[in-house]
């Protein structure tokens, strides 16, 4: 299993963005809202708990855009957002989940 | 005076709501991209204008730079409004690097049917940027220099031709800003 937060720090670094902080930001979803906002402005958000998000989830933000999907389960890398975010649960939803990501405040 | 080259990146959606995340290397003789245009190529036919079916998203130099997110209209197909202008763009190009993004679709589902969609990048292998004209005011002293004639008034008068025949002949000029009847 590869080392997130090594991965993190390796890829930021080749990109020539400075990490100002970083910690983990959660959203919890309840019934029956099926829409969450968050702002990530001069940030990014690394999704880092896919696997446990219901199939037909949808991330969308300003900076890249993602559907669950059943092959998704098995992936392990991280997905990074920035801006607005918004996320979407598909209908019928058995278990609200609580989806976390790591978050990155830029220099 | 460096050569203007396009690169096209072309998108296949099949599905409403389809998330299509692209990759393309610039060529690495280009050195600057200075306008991008994202466009409904083929597909969608309708009688209005669809203002989005989808947008771009999209960073350069492996995600150091992001630098477009545009919504793709739907033009109407008998009175399309064709738009060749490019929106610009100043992104100095890393040699070898990739142009990383994502469209993403949000056409309106009762107008949806497969289509194609493109976005144009306008880079050149010149480093200069392009000369933009000054929209500077003109300084007091410049406007000191301009001759001012005497006995200036608001009104367009010319002096009789008959009154002194030599100066009429100075008013052939065709720079003249009032004609003699």
């Amino acid at each position: 299993m590869f080392d997130h937060l090594n991965h993190i720090h390796q890829q930021y670094k080749q990109r020539e963005i400075g990490i100002q902080l970083q910690s983990f930001k959660t959203v919890v979803t309840k019934s029956p809202k099926q829409r969450y906002e968050i702002e990530a402005y001069n940030e990014y958000l690394l999704l880092t708990n896919a696997s446990v998000l219901p199939i037909g989830t949808r991330i969308i933000s300003d900076t890249n855009s993602l559907e669950i999907t059943a092959a998704q389960n098995a992936l392990e890398g991280l997905e990074e957002f920035s801006g607005l975010i918004a996320i979407e649960l598909p209908e019928k939803v058995v278990t609200y989940p609580i989806i976390e990501f790591i978050q990155i405040v830029k220099e | 005076m460096g050569v203007t080259r396009y690169n096209i990146i072309r998108l296949q959606v099949d599905r409403p709501g389809q998330i299509i995340r692209f990759q393309h290397k610039v060529p690495s003789y280009l050195k600057r991209c200075t306008g991008f245009k994202a466009v409904h190529v083929r597909g969608i036919g309708t009688d209005l204008l669809i203002p989005e079916i989808g947008w771009f998203t999209a960073s350069f130099n492996s995600l150091k730079e992001e630098a477009i997110v545009a919504a793709v209209s739907a033009q109407p197909f008998y009175e399309p409004e064709e738009t060749h202008e490019y929106q610009s763009l100043d992104v100095n190009l890393l040699p070898g690097q990739l142009v990383v993004g994502v469209y993403l679709d949000t056409c309106p589902h009762n107008v949806f049917a497969p289509y194609i969609v493109s976005l144009y990048l306008r880079c050149t292998d010149s480093v200069e940027k392009p000369q933009v004209k000054s929209n500077k005011p003109v300084t007091e002293t410049e406007q000191k220099e301009i001759p001012v004639a005497e006995n200036e008034t608001d009104d367009c008068s010319c002096p009789n031709p008959m009154d002194d025949e030599d100066k009429y002949e100075e008013q052939s000029n065709p720079d003249q800003l009032c004609s003699i009847i």
